[in-house]
């Protein structure tokens, strides 16, 4: 469709352009002619300025000479011209300059015919994109959603929450997405106008909550932590808001108090509960920094490892096999960035060279193997436990 | 009057239009024009107080002070030197802490500097031409200032 | 499918442009009709492909189509429609085309109306404009193309910088384009008489419409971005001799200077020489002003582009176009006639002067705004030349030209009588003085020159309705036949007496609203009361107001005069939620269509204060006003029918010719 006007544009183009060379040659007024019409007009303007009284009968006579001396010498331009023209049509001189004419005429046609296509098709063809459709917004939106993307399946949902912000459905439809796309502040958004239309309930308090913690890197602020205590009153047992809370216990440097709750959620959890891993990690993280960091009371102590919670890897599942593995990459991409420029803890690293061979891309994990083992230099046990994850995991450690 | 001594003339009063007119430029370069300076080159080279000078850098952040009513003042950083700026009057738009920034006025006796004028201009990618030279100068630059957050 | 044909045509239309810029020239050195011919038509086609481009690039910016790469960078879905509009040119890329797009319609009006024209000027003209329309067209497309797409389109624009989206800054652009690619015109005929070697007193008649239209609009575009500049950035200033603004006010100048010489060489074939060379001069600093504005050599209010690709392309253009038209003119002029001779002091002389200090202060502003990129480029010293360099220079060069202004039209053409032009003044002459002593008398406190400035602009005025007066022989003939010579006074006489009257009018704004402003800047919270000028201003509090695509802090002022109430002002700030962008909402109060209250809100302030900026201003609408008696005056003057003479007629024409000399 879009070569077929093409082509039948250029074609006309072509024709209309060339058009005036078919037909016949006109005898042209000369330029002088056109000179006399203005002068002529200029005299009259002189007789009517004169009447209305403008300028007085001196000044016009002086400039009548003047236009009249101007107008006698285009006249006598244009009947030389004339007779110059009577003797070369007699000549048979003429003849060949008609030919020329005629000569000239004909590459004319074929010039333009030929530059017209070829430029204009040639320099589209490298500056166009001429299979690309049009992708106005309204009808990307208004497509059936399995022919959406994702982005656009998100975007016309949002379309009908700004017409009807009251719609609890859709809010709690759009809150887990926007927490999976990593658009906290929409999360955030939405969670709060689920909270607001429904009143309040452990799940969102703590959704709301988990999200805000994500917005903070890891860290779990005062405003998070009364949206988990708020939860935690509605229901003592639900494990989301104690998570957060213990993790808060322990950003907060309440050690003895965040093992306890640690403890009691796991014994609290059935068996295989995915978050009994973390909270383990978390239980020996802290009993080491209780037993080691007695002196340093007071101090603000560091935040344990907070990582990416459970759910989120959790939800991670729900995503397209596309949507996850760039969910994957990003994580991955940030833990790096933040391991290289600020270091980190040998456990990090480990988990960066594992996620890099999740990714499959050994060399980059044997790169890490390398920054890591520089990085953490004065760790002793650090290097350990590098160098015996690499060797578990089979990367090669050059050194 | 001949027809000669008529385009004498006028080519004489051309003359004299336009020789009037270099006149008048030249003064006014030589007197009316305001140099750029930044932090370190006041500090480097000095300059006279009581003589207008442009002076730009970055706001350095957490200096922004009001006084009373619609004064206040800021420092000016171009990570060499800073210079402290009292203003009185409205700031601009997209005044802000860690931006660039071009103030006109002069310097005082005692190293500060007194400016009636604070420039910002809408774009939001603004950096002044001469704020990001002198930054680059002093190796502070970094492609990230002067942009406004785009989410 | 219809961004790709949009895109398509942009190409055919460079590719007729080619065409235009070489087949009509060569028809006019074979002398062959038909080759000539083919001008017209391609000029109107080019016209409707680069129109139909813009279309295309306009619809994918209604319809939101974020897979043209322009609209995602500029445009955003929930925009109001109107912004969605104007934001086609409110960037780089779409600005261009709008560029291209008005050089077109001019061709086209040429290759449409200009039937009046002799063959080879129209067929050279078009041809020049062919050359023009080819380069632009080469650099939109190669550099700054807007039908770029994207691949996998993304789902949300970026927005348009909310400084833009104003009603004032989006019309402005369009009418500063068509102003100064408008003196595209003058520049091509000036081309073409010297390709054709033909320079008389018809061709300064056929130009001067092109010229009118060019000057009329850039008049009232420059006004237009003078006022956005007011309200819009909330301090009250009005003209800050910023280099994009000198970008536009350098073609004004010389403008209005080939305006008053091509009068004189249509009426006494004098000055074509220089006629030639400002019109060359003058679209040359149209595209210097391109260059300034698109290339980045300046971080400007209104500057957006800054690739220096671009810019080497356009200075590429500017020295071709510059220098060519410049070598041509070298090479040509000397074989000019001398046209008429005059003495000093007459109409002609009068109109030299005015050419004289028009162009002298085009040199001030152009060096101005050259000078610290020159330094810069050089000695590395940074510099800026700011308003008191142009004080000192443009506004001496303006006294002389405006003391001229009335007595120049009363001037009779080759030998005038000065004395007699005076005597006919002396109503103006008058007025003006009298005015002056009032100012001296009455008012205290201002600039000690602004009541000779007064007297200056009353000078002006007066001395424009003195002219209109004696013309219609008004209180000296009876009332009926003074109104029947009003009607039939030609328009040009009207025009110009309109165009004098309003730039009295803007002088007058300018030196009232500059010497006699008050102004106040201050700490205000809620309860607080302020006067100036004999106004009170009481804030009664703030609200926060949303919309979608921004947040507003209303300050609510109650102001009153003698305890009368006088308005309910609400200036506020104005944060844009996509970029976090801050910008002033100022509220303007007119008083009796002349005198504004202005105000402007700055950053809140601890303790629930807030910073206000108050004006007043007296007389300053006059400044705009005065732009648009003039713009009018221009229009008055293009409709004078004398300027469309028609072409020879067809029959006969040599015999009657000969019958009526």
């Amino acid at each position: 469709m879009f070569w077929t006007i093409a082509v039948v544009l250029t074609l006309v183009t072509i024709a209309i352009a060339t058009y005036p060379l078919m037909r016949k040659e006109r005898k042209l007024d000369s330029a002088n002619a056109y000179d006399m019409t203005i002068y002529k007009s200029q005299l009259q303007e002189i007789e009517g300025d004169v009447e209305r009284g403008l300028i007085d009968e001196a000044e016009a006579e002086a400039a009548r000479a003047e236009v009249a001396r101007r107008l006698i010498g285009a006249q006598d331009a244009l009947e030389k011209e004339s007779e110059t023209d009577r003797k070369t049509s007699d000549a048979p001189a003429s003849v060949s300059q008609f030919e020329g004419g005629k000569s000239n005429l004909r590459f004319a046609v074929v010039a333009i015919a030929l530059v017209i296509p070829l430029l204009s098709l040639g320099l589209y063809f490298t500056l166009g994109s001429p299979d690309l459709p049009a992708q106005p917004l309204q009808a990307r939106l208004s497509k059936p959603p399995e022919n959406q993307s994702l982005t656009e399946l998100v975007a016309s949902a949002e379309m009908k929450l700004a017409a009807n912000p009251d719609d609890l459905e859709g809010w709690k439809r759009m809150a887990p997405v926007y927490a999976r796309m990593r658009r906290t502040d929409d999360a955030i958004k939405a969670y709060r106008n689920i909270l607001r239309l429904e009143g309040e309930s452990v799940e969102a308090l703590s959704d709301l909550g988990e999200v805000l913690v994500i917005k903070n890197a890891g860290v779990v602020n005062d405003e998070a932590r009364e949206l988990f205590q708020r939860a935690n009153l509605l229901d003592a047992t639900a494990p989301k808001p104690r998570f957060f809370l213990a993790i808060a216990l322990g950003q907060s440097g309440e050690t003895q108090d965040a093992i306890e709750k640690w403890q009691a959620l796991v014994a609290d959890s059935a068996e295989g509960a995915p978050w009994i891993p973390f909270a383990k990690e978390q239980i020996a993280a802290l009993k080491k920094r209780d037993a080691s960091g007695s002196t340093t009371e007071g101090e603000q102590a560091p935040p344990p490892l907070a990582g990416p919670s459970k759910e989120d890897v959790d939800n991670a599942a729900e995503l397209t096999a596309e949507d996850r593995q760039q969910m994957i990459e990003g994580m991955v991409s940030n833990l790096a960035d933040r391991l290289n420029s600020e270091g980190g803890t040998a456990d990090e690293w480990v988990r960066l060279i594992r996620a890099e061979l999740v990714l499959n891309r050994p060399d980059m994990a044997a790169k890490t193997v390398t920054r890591a083992l520089d990085a953490l230099q004065s760790d002793v046990d650090g290097l350990e436990k590098v160098k015996a994850a690499a060797r578990s995991l089979g990367v090669s450690i050059d050194q | 009057m001949s027809r000669k001594q008529k385009r004498m003339m006028l080519i004489g009063a051309a003359g004299a239009v336009l020789f009037a007119a270099v006149g008048l430029i030249l003064f006014a370069l030589q007197n009316q024009i305001t140099f750029f300076m930044s932090p370190s080159e006041i500090a480097e080279k000095g300059v006279a107080p009581g003589q207008r000078i442009r002076l730009g850098g970055l706001v350095k952040e957490e200096s922004v002070e009001r006084t009373d009513k619609a004064h206040v003042s800021f420092v000016v950083t171009d990570g060499g030197s800073e210079i402290k700026v009292a203003y009185a009057g409205i700031l601009p738009d997209l005044f802000r802490e860690g931006q660039g920034v071009v103030t006109e006025g002069m310097m005082n006796s005692d190293g500060s500097f007194a400016a009636d004028t604070v420039l910002a201009k809408h774009d939001e990618n603004y950096m002044p031409r001469e704020v990001a030279d002198a930054l680059k100068e002093q190796g502070h630059w970094q492609d990230s200032y002067g942009k406004v957050e785009i989410n | 499918m219809i961004i790709e044909l949009g895109h398509f045509m942009l190409v055919l239309a460079l590719a007729l442009a080619l065409i235009q810029s070489v087949v009509p020239i060569w028809g006019a050195q074979t002398n062959d009709s038909r080759l000539m011919a083919i001008a017209s038509p391609i000029a109107i086609m080019q016209f409707l492909f680069v129109g139909l481009a813009f279309a295309a690039l306009t619809h994918a910016y209604v319809t939101s189509d974020f897979s043209v790469q322009n609209v995602w960078e500029n445009s955003h879905s929930t925009m109001p429609l109107l912004y969605k509009f104007t934001s086609v040119w409110g960037n780089h890329e779409g600005s261009m085309l709008l560029w291209v797009f008005i050089l077109v319609i001019f061709s086209a009006l040429v290759g449409a109306f200009g039937l009046n024209l002799p063959p080879k000027l129209k067929a050279n003209t078009l041809a020049v404009q062919g050359w023009i329309t080819a380069a632009f067209l080469l650099f939109v497309l190669l550099t700054s193309n807007p039908f770029h797409r994207i691949a996998n389109a993304p789902i949300e624009g970026r927005d348009l910088n909310p400084i833009l989206q104003d009603i004032g800054l989006a019309i402005h652009p369009p009418l500063l384009y068509l102003g100064y690619v408008g003196f595209s015109i003058a520049f091509s005929f000036s081309i073409a008489a010297l390709l054709e070697g033909r320079i008389d007193a018809a061709w300064a008649r056929w130009v001067r419409p092109w010229v009118l239209v060019a000057w009329g609009l850039l008049t009232l575009g420059i006004a237009m971005g003078s006022y956005w500049a007011y309200y819009e950035l909330g301090w009250g200033g009005y003209w800050f001799w910023d280099p994009v603004e000198n970008a536009s006010f350098m073609p004004w100048l010389s403008g209005t200077a080939l305006l008053h010489s091509a009068i004189v060489m249509e009426k006494r074939g004098a000055l074509k020489v220089w006629t030639i060379l400002l019109s060359i001069l003058t679209f040359s600093l149209s595209l210097l002003g391109t260059f300034l504005v698109r290339s980045g050599v300046l971080t400007s209010v209104h500057a957006f582009a800054t690739d220096p690709s671009r810019g080497v392309f356009i200075l590429i253009l500017l020295v071709a176009f510059i220098g060519g038209g410049l070598s041509l003119f070298a090479w040509r002029a000397p074989m000019l006639k001398q046209g008429g001779v005059f003495s000093p002091i007459s109409r002609e002389g009068s109109l030299v002067l005015n050419n004289l200090f028009l162009s002298a202060a085009t040199a001030a502003v152009l060096v101005g705004t050259l000078y610290p990129l020159a330094l810069e480029a050089t000695t590395g010293a940074k510099i800026s030349v700011g308003a008191p360099f142009f004080n000192a220079t443009f506004g001496p060069m303006m006294v002389p030209l405006l003391i001229a202004v009335p007595v120049g039209p009363l001037l009779a053409w080759k030998r005038g009588d000065l004395f007699a032009a005076m005597q006919r003044l002396f109503i103006a002459l008058g007025a003006a003085i009298f005015v002056t002593v009032l100012c001296y008398a009455l008012i205290n406190g201002g600039s000690a020159l602004a009541p000779l400035g007064i007297g200056l602009a009353v000078w002006v005025m007066v001395g424009a309705l003195a002219e209109m007066q004696l013309r219609i022989g008004l209180f000296k003939l009876p009332l009926g036949k003074s109104f029947s010579r009003l009607i039939g006074l030609p328009r040009t006489v009207f025009g110009a007496a309109l165009g004098h009257f309003g730039l009295g009018m803007t002088l007058l704004g300018l030196i009232v609203a500059s010497a006699y402003q008050t102004e106040d800047i201050l700490v205000m919270k809620p309860g607080d009361q302020t006067s100036i000028s004999g106004y009170t201003f009481q804030l009664d509090g703030f609200r926060e107001h949303a919309e979608f695509n921004y947040v507003d802090l209303i300050g609510s002022f109650q102001v009153t005069k003698d305890g009368q109430q006088v308005a309910e002002l609400h200036p506020a700030k104005r944060v844009y939620t996509s970029r976090n962008m801050p910008t002033t909402e100022t509220a303007i109060h007119t008083i009796g269509g002349v005198t504004q209250l202005y105000l402007s809100l700055g950053d809140a302030q601890e303790n629930n204060g807030i910073g206000v900026r108050i004006y007043y201003k007296p007389w300053v609408t006059f400044i705009w006003l005065g732009c648009v008696v003039m713009f009018i005056g221009g229009c008055f003057s293009i409709s004078d029918r004398r300027l469309r003479i028609g072409a020879p007629a067809r029959k006969g024409r040599a015999k009657q010719a000969a019958g009526t000399a």
